[in-house]
């Protein structure tokens, strides 16, 4: 039936969705199918022990996750509208539930993702970040604060983003898009606890963020996990991809301010108040100093790293 | 005042604090001027070390909890200084005031006359208890 089909469609299909056998499109032996699992593998083994590599890797798996979804929906459209032949019929009945279920399961997923995406993109990222985070208030930051964030901005390269005093006793910081761009603020308890370099430290760590261009790898990651929301493995692989992020933005933080030792200090000081009390909220669209130290199930679902994990990574120099 | 979690097998102000918060709270009712985090964490080192990040921390859960008030300084680099919001017999009445409260919202019948039994006990505390009926009896006529 496909011969029918202009030639350009016929390649595409090829290319998208496999060669066409009796029984439809064998997706696995698509040609993007097996360039993006050769480039995953060859990704996986040249960057073993760096955090860039490991969150590429993981971000590949998922789009390749992602991809296959996409490619169930079309192959198993076909198989429904076209009916090709009397063995895939056969096929088709005896599998109906788990087909059904399959193929319904990846229709809500990709939807969901396009939902999702449209809302974070279009709705929360536009929204002033009073609305953002309501049980907050913010401040103007005083303008050492901006000489400091514009210094690092310069360095590393990226549009300086707005600063903001936040009215909170908890030293923590974060970043986050909103109305206003990408914002960073600061609470007054980081400002009032540690030392000026161990202040620029972690501004260096958000400005990070910025640098290495995670608001849109995070992005992909959250909406290619919406989208494969059936499959356990992308519950394990997202918050890998997050963590690989965190460890990244230090490394870059280190060489932002030319090592590692004030953001090791800063974030000692900061494990040593966790212990007691602190868990600032996290948020959809953030990027956060630090979260919750409590792990569980061996912190294989936290998007954050441990303190103690940041800790030894910096010491340990892997990058 | 918002005194969520209580601790029924800790004393003193352990009872309605976590240990630090406890520490700190006294420290402030001992002083009788506003403290920044950092001259808090100094006083509090005499006795117990502890990081800045710590008592900074400590002061704005129990500022969360409306125990202390805080002011924003500007001079100097931000900071805030902390005061209390309570005094030391407030912050006992309050405490009381939620644990009877909500037993007599819960277990009425039970926890009055565990008290009545317990109270009778002594002559002094006999004598509070007439006093107190007396004026439940003038409160109903009136």
């Amino acid at each position: 039936m496909i011969e029918h089909f202009p030639r350009l469609f016929i390649i595409l299909a090829w290319v998208f969705l496999g060669p066409v056998t009796a029984h439809g499109f064998a997706g696995l032996l698509s040609p993007l199918m097996i360039i993006l699992t050769l480039f995953s593998l060859i990704l996986a083994v040249s960057f073993k022990r760096s955090f860039q590599g490991r969150s590429i890797t993981l971000l590949c798996v998922l789009a390749l996750m992602f991809y296959q979804s996409l490619q169930l929906i079309v192959i198993g459209l076909h198989i429904e509208l076209m009916h090709p032949d009397p063995v895939s019929e056969g096929i088709r009945h005896f599998f109906s539930i788990f087909f059904d279920i399959n193929l319904g399961l990846a229709i809500t997923g990709v939807v969901a993702a396009f939902a999702v995406a449209t809302y974070v993109e279009f709705g929360k990222s536009r929204m002033p970040l009073t609305r953002l985070f309501p049980q907050y208030q913010f401040l103007e930051a005083p303008p050492y604060l901006q000489r400091i964030v514009k210094k690092l901005a310069v360095t590393a390269g990226v549009q300086m983003p707005h600063v903001s005093l936040l009215d909170s006793g908890i030293p923590w910081a974060f970043i986050t898009r909103s109305k206003q761009g990408f914002v960073l603020a600061v609470s007054v308890g980081l400002l009032e606890s540690l030392r000026p370099a161990e202040v620029e430290a972690c501004l260096a760590h958000e400005i990070s963020h910025l640098k290495n261009k995670d608001f849109a790898l995070r992005f992909f990651a959250t909406m290619a996990k919406v989208g494969l929301f059936a499959r356990p493995l992308s519950y394990l692989i997202e918050p890998a991809v997050y963590r690989s992020r965190e460890h990244l933005a230090d490394s870059t933080a280190s060489k932002l301010v030319g090592g590692s030792n004030a953001l090791v200090s800063a974030l000692s000081k900061i494990r040593e108040a966790h212990y007691e009390v602190a868990t600032p909220p996290a948020s959809v669209g953030m990027a956060c100093l630090f979260h919750s130290s409590k792990q569980r199930w061996f912190g294989v679902f936290d998007k954050q790293p441990s303190l103690d994990a940041r800790i030894k990574a910096l010491r340990e120099g892997t990058t | 005042m918002k005194l969520q979690v209580l601790h029924p097998t800790n004393r003193d102000l352990r009872f309605a604090l976590g240990d630090l918060e406890a520490i700190v709270l006294q420290r402030l009712w001992e002083t009788d001027k506003s403290l920044s985090v950092k001259e808090f964490q100094r006083k509090i080192s005499r006795s117990r070390p502890v990081a800045v990040t710590t008592v900074a921390t400590i002061l704005d859960r129990l500022y969360r909890k409306g125990i202390v008030a805080r002011q924003l300084i500007k001079e100097g680099g931000p900071h805030y200084v902390y005061s209390a919001r309570v005094t030391e017999d407030q912050f006992k009445h309050v405490v009381v005031h939620n644990v009877m409260g909500a037993l007599l919202r819960g277990f009425n019948d039970v926890t009055v006359a565990y008290l009545t039994d317990r109270m009778a006990d002594g002559p002094e505390d006999r004598k509070v208890i007439s006093k107190y009926l007396k004026r439940l009896k003038d409160k109903a006529k009136e």
